[in-house]
């Protein structure tokens, strides 16, 4: 009977328009949604159908990536608090290791890592792409929750550019970058930095179990950041095909300050990290292109100080290659073909220093029909990484509907595999479980949305359902391992919308209600909530003025968490709420000159158990940019 | 381009029926337990599922083994289980029945109770004090792994079952245990008021009360509960007082008797009746770092040894002390006294640096004894155990040595009643594998010091298996306690109680207890503490 449905289906489809000429994508990542044509979009977008936020970088307002992903639908930042500290994001509700961060296109951590968004300034961003749900059929393992690429700036004709801000706790931040034309093509060079001394005042409960008790005043200690990193990024044509070359790094040093009740006063990390990557796209004859990704990775940390000891130093690196192949078939078949495959290895003190290789494959096909009305794609993804084989499908959708409206659907699965550090690696306290299996999420998500002249709005309802969770568990005397046991369920409706009414008015606003529960466990955790996922988080920006003069207002609210599996111990809800002004007095050169008060109400909380978040700071910022071919 | 549309559609649809498994959920049972309701039994213990679930046992029966049989003390008379001493119809034996009107009194037929002792319950003459078939009343029946003890039915002793959030009960002569109750989610340490047990939860971070209703098979968790800090690692009754000593919160903390309803009290309208209604009155802070780990009471003073946070810096400096808390007025803990015990020769094996951390402390004839587990850096055993006796007068402090063989990392030290102190010990654990697989702990076991704070008798505790047969689960030697002529001895990673004779000045091995259900997930369970009820 399906079949009969389908063929009925088919005999429907009309022919769609000759292909058009398919313009070079700088990356394979996911662009910003495009108007319909009635050509297959996957040569353009990795995901069709996925449900994606693009959220721009601000000049000198956001210290960091994870700044601008609070932003985001569906996202919830864990932050070790301070400029520079430690900040990690999860994405509907999936954990932090199970939310694959690249940049450009290359994979940030190692198996079963979570990236430390601290480390990214967005200095050398462009943008930061979120796509949501069970990508793995697109991406590969370690995408259970979504993907987040960092786009970093492009060379585009010749501009000089930076920006320079100080305030609260001797936070400064410089940056200065250029591009210009060189050996043929484009070329851009940034430099950039970041100081905090990180030392700001927060209230500390010194008696918790005692009614009415009053707080004391304390100081951050051992909080400082140290930051510095460039980005190099290199870009030509040879006839049909462009390259595209990206070297990039940050190193960094900073102190761990501990939590408030153990403070960890001499305790340092040095972090150097960077990426290089080369990309070449080759167009076919304007039915397709053929991209080849080369990539490396290098990621080093030394903890110093008492707390460990003689020290602690690990190297991660990486070496990865991505052919990518996108089609056009027959006039309404997208049809993309991918292999990919690499080598990570770990270096650490206690000498098991693994190491793995990887292999991927993946067939998608986009196909449209009604005119390009409707487009399916199904995707399937096969994927060896070390001794794991994971297997990544997906099935989607894309419907223009009257009105102006689209609405998308999606269901796939995606997998985690254990992580080096899970399976090998003994640290501190923890032991490793060499007998860990993947885990998996099945993940379904439908979106409508709609586009007009001044005004986009998107409503996204998802489910997720976790099997196989990786958890610690306690292992006496001290040592805890983890074990593959939980499963839980997630589920809950992301809204985005943005708006200029008029030309000196702007506003966007990201909501987010999700609802989680521990599916599997014993009875003291079953049905619970998961910990550190907030039911409600709302991210909501204006704008009004024009360029020489503007003020902005921000509100980054969330209702209250649990800290744990038993839903004892939990965080009140919070509302941040930031205010600035901007003036761009000159547009070429353009300088912008803003000041920023972040946390005006002074709420003073905490992410992390016992690691309390800044209360109420200021900054002043300048930035300038400089077009020479701009009059 | 049919076959090609065909191939397409048929890759979707396989995709769509690829994704159709659903993971396995439900509640996951500890070792041992069964799913039964909403919940898990243990159908070798649970009066109320034994051998099954919804199977309960009759009338003056136990579940042992997952089988219903008579109640100590009791007799096989026809199928029935009996008690011939006050048995109308078995009074001194199966089938001698007393004359009608007459009542059956220390198996014998009477016309009346004569003995002082007993109240009359129909026909029988019982001793309500004692007797498990009518415990302090007529018809009240003891269950399980427990006593009567004046006029109430209760357990001897209690594991806390740190792992699996249970609170296990037993029979301290027997071994006879009662079904498991689920208290809090990682009970840290007990303590006894006024006939409930205090529990402190590590997890939770709030100190539960379990009480025995009359005719309960086992304890159930109290309504009323109170905030702690984080990391309550010992609860001290004095009183109408408690004190808690929060590790993690550097806190020492006071609670009494007060029936206000607070921001530290929490209400669970799920929970039973007749909890001792407590209140935060006081909190002292310690430092931070300083991790307070336990507390033992001398005169109007505590004293509370600080271990120090982890590290080798500042953090371990903020330790290796003792502190004299004064308690005079409860609601107004101060310290008056610090005893540094840096610098202390703990005689390290190597020469190299070893930390005289205090993790436990006991009062013992006149003296506070603090345990000092003599770890280097790294955290190992660098050294043998250690007491450190400490004068309250003079706070002159002496150390005991307790032998490199015989005690490494001692954990916990109580008092007997005939005037020694014992200790226990974790020893030198040893990982196996390139994956640090528990293998065992050697140089661990029991201690037991005389009057004169010598070693007089020591038990070693075995590198791997305690039971012939249950395969290689280690023993780790956690906390003990004692009663009038045995010692338990908690272990940590199996889940087990030994329970042992120390008669003739040694300790006679008596029986091992699987107090503690085995984790379904990791295979371990860690009884975290002893309590013997008063």
């Amino acid at each position: 009977m399906q079949w009969s449905s389908v063929a009925l289906i088919w005999s429907l489809v009309s022919a769609a328009e000759p292909p058009r000429p398919i313009e070079l994508a700088p990356v394979d990542v996911p662009l910003p949604p495009r108007q319909l044509e009635a050509t297959p979009s996957s040569p353009l977008k990795r995901d069709p159908t996925g449900a994606i936020t693009v959220l721009p970088i601000r000049p000198a307002q956001a210290q960091d990536a994870a700044a601008v992903l609070a932003e985001s639908p569906g996202a919830v930042i864990q932050d070790s608090g301070g400029a520079g500290q430690r900040k990690t994001l999860s994405l509907r509700g999936a954990a932090p290791n199970a939310v694959l961060v690249l940049l450009d296109g290359v994979p940030l951590t190692g198996p079963g890592g979570s990236m430390d968004l601290s480390r990214i300034p967005t200095a050398a961003l462009d943008r930061v792409e979120v796509l949501r749900g069970a990508t793995g059929a697109r991406y590969g393992p370690g995408a259970m929750g979504g993907v987040v690429n960092l786009v970093t700036k492009t060379p585009d004709g010749s501009k000089l550019f930076g920006a320079a801000s100080h305030g609260s706790f001797a936070t400064t931040q410089l940056s200065l970058g250029g591009s210009a034309s060189l050996l043929g093509g484009d070329g851009l060079l940034l430099l950039h930095g970041l100081r905090s001394q990180g030392d700001y005042t927060f209230g500390y409960n010194q008696t918790p179990s005692l009614t009415g008790s009053q707080l004391t005043t304390l100081r951050r200690e051992n909080n400082q950041a140290l930051r510095g990193g460039g980005l190099f990024r290199y870009r030509t044509h040879l006839k049909a095909t462009s390259l595209d070359a990206v070297l990039e790094g940050t190193t960094e040093q900073r102190g761990l300050a501990g939590t408030v009740q153990n403070p960890t006063v001499d305790a340092t990390q040095s972090t150097t990290r960077g990426t290089a990557s080369v990309r070449a796209v080759h167009g076919l004859d304007g039915n397709g292109e053929l991209s080849v990704l080369g990539w490396g990775r290098l990621d080093g940390t030394t903890l110093r100080g008492s707390f460990f000891g003689p020290g602690y130093q690990q190297l991660e690196s990486a070496v990865g290659a991505e052919v990518v192949a996108t089609r056009l078939v027959a006039e309404r078949h997208g049809v993309t073909g991918l292999i990919s495959g690499g080598g990570e290895f770990l270096s650490e003190p206690s000498g098991q220093n693994p190491r793995w290789g990887r292999l991927g494959l993946m067939l998608a096909d986009e196909v449209l029909f009604f005119d390009g009305a409707l487009a399916v794609t199904g995707v399937v993804r096969f994927d060896l990484a070390g001794p794991f084989a994971v297997f990544s499908p997906k099935l989607g959708l894309s419907l223009q509907l009257p009105l102006g409206f689209e609405l998308k659907g999606n269901v796939g699965q995606a997998s985690r595999p254990p992580g080096f550090f899970e399976l090998y690696v003994v640290q501190g306290t923890l032991s490793p479980n060499a007998s860990l299996r993947p885990e998996r999420a099945l993940t379904a998500d439908v979106t409508v949305s709609t586009k007009h002249e001044r005004w986009a709005a998107g409503v996204t309802a998802f489910g997720s359902l976790y099997e196989d969770l990786i958890s610690y568990e306690y292992y006496p005397p001290g040592l805890a391992k983890p074990y593959n046991f939980q499963a839980a369920r997630v589920g809950g409706l992301e809204v985005e919308a943005s708006a200029a009414p008029v030309s000196w008015l702007s506003g966007t606003l990201a909501y987010t209600f999700m609802a989680s529960q521990n599916l599997k466990d014993d009875p003291r955790y079953y049905l619970k909530q998961l910990p550190n996922r907030p039911a409600h988080r709302v991210s909501a920006r204006i704008v009004a003025g024009l360029p020489f003069f503007s003020v902005h207002g921000e509100v980054l609210a969330q209702s209250a968490q649990f800290l744990n599996r038993t839903e004892t111990l939990g965080l009140p809800a919070r509302a941040f709420v930031n205010a600035g002004i901007a003036s761009t007095p000159w547009k070429n050169p353009a300088l912008t000159v803003c000041i920023d008060v972040k946390n005006l109400l002074d709420v003073q909380t905490q992410d992390l158990d016992g690691y309390p978040l800044p209360p109420r700071a200021a900054f002043v910022s300048l930035a300038f940019a400089w077009d020479a071919e701009k009059k | 381009m049919k076959r090609f549309d065909s191939a397409v559609s048929m890759f979707g649809l396989t995709l769509v029926l690829l994704l159709t498994a659903c993971p396995d959920t439900g509640i996951v049972c500890k070792t041992g337990t069964n799913r039964c309701g909403n919940g898990c039994a243990d159908y070798t213990t649970d009066l109320r599922n034994c051998g099954a679930c919804g199977h309960p046992c009759g009338t003056s029966q136990v579940c042992q083994a997952s089988q219903c049989r008579c109640q100590d003390g009791t007799t096989t008379c026809g199928g029935s289980c009996v008690v011939t001493e006050y048995d109308t119809q078995n009074c001194g034996g199966c089938g001698k029945r007393c004359a009608s009107g007459e009542v059956c009194e220390n198996s014998t037929c009477k016309t009346a109770c004569t003995i002082g002792t007993s109240i009359q319950c129909g026909t029988a003459c019982v001793n309500a004090a004692t007797d498990v078939n009518n415990c302090g009343a007529c018809g009240v029946t003891c269950q399980s792994g427990q006593t009567c003890r004046n006029s109430a039915c209760t357990f001897e002793v209690v594991a806390a079952c740190l792992t699996s959030g249970e609170l296990a009960g037993f029979k301290a002569a027997t071994g006879e245990k009662g079904p498991p109750a689920d208290v809090g989610t990682q009970p840290e340490a007990l303590a006894s008021m006024q006939g409930r047990v205090l529990s402190a939860d590590g997890t939770d971070n709030r100190l539960y009360q379990a009480v025995l209703p009359s005719g309960s098979a086992t304890y159930q968790q109290a309504a009323r509960s109170n905030r702690t800090g984080s990391v309550p690692n010992q609860v001290l009754v004095d009183g109408t007082t408690v004190y808690i000593v929060n590790a993690a919160s550097g806190t020492l903390q006071v609670l009494q008797q007060g029936s206000e309803v607070s921001s530290d009290v929490f209400i669970n309208d799920a929970g039973a009746a007749g909890e001792v209604p407590l209140v935060t009155v006081a909190e002292l802070p310690l430092g931070m770092n300083s991790y307070p780990q336990g507390i033992a009471k001398v005169g109007s003073s505590l004293w509370v040894p600080l271990y120090g946070g982890f590290g080798s810096g500042p953090e371990v400096n903020a330790g290796q002390k003792v502190l004299e808390v004064s308690v005079a007025n409860p609601r107004a803990p101060a310290v008056i006294n610090t005893v540094d015990l840096a610098g202390l020769n703990l005689q390290s094996f190597d020469g190299g640096l070893t930390l005289p951390r205090p993790w436990a402390i006991t009062a013992h004839a006149g003296a506070v004894y603090a345990v000092l587990n003599n770890f280097d850096l790294a955290y190992h055993p660098a050294g043998p155990g250690f007491l450190a006796r400490i004068n309250p007068s003079t706070r002159a402090v002496t150390l005991v040595n307790l032998g490199a063989d015989t005690c490494r990392n001692p954990q916990w030290a109580a008092e007997t009643t005939a005037g020694g102190l014992v200790v226990s010990c974790v020893g030198e654990a040893r990982y196996t594998g390139p994956f640090n697989a528990l293998q065992g702990a050697e140089h661990g076991g029991l201690v037991l010091l005389n009057a004169a704070d010598q070693v007089s008798a020591t038990w070693p505790s075995p590198l791997c298996e305690l039971d012939a047969g249950t395969g290689c689960l280690p023993m780790l030697p956690g906390r003990v306690a004692v009663t009038q002529n045995r010692v338990f001895l908690a272990d940590q990673n199996g889940g087990r109680v030994l329970a042992f004779g120390i008669a003739d000045g040694g300790f006679t091995a008596e029986r091992t207890i699987q107090a503690c259900t085995l984790s379904s997930v990791t295979g371990l369970a860690n009884v975290g503490d002893l309590l013997v009820t008063p």
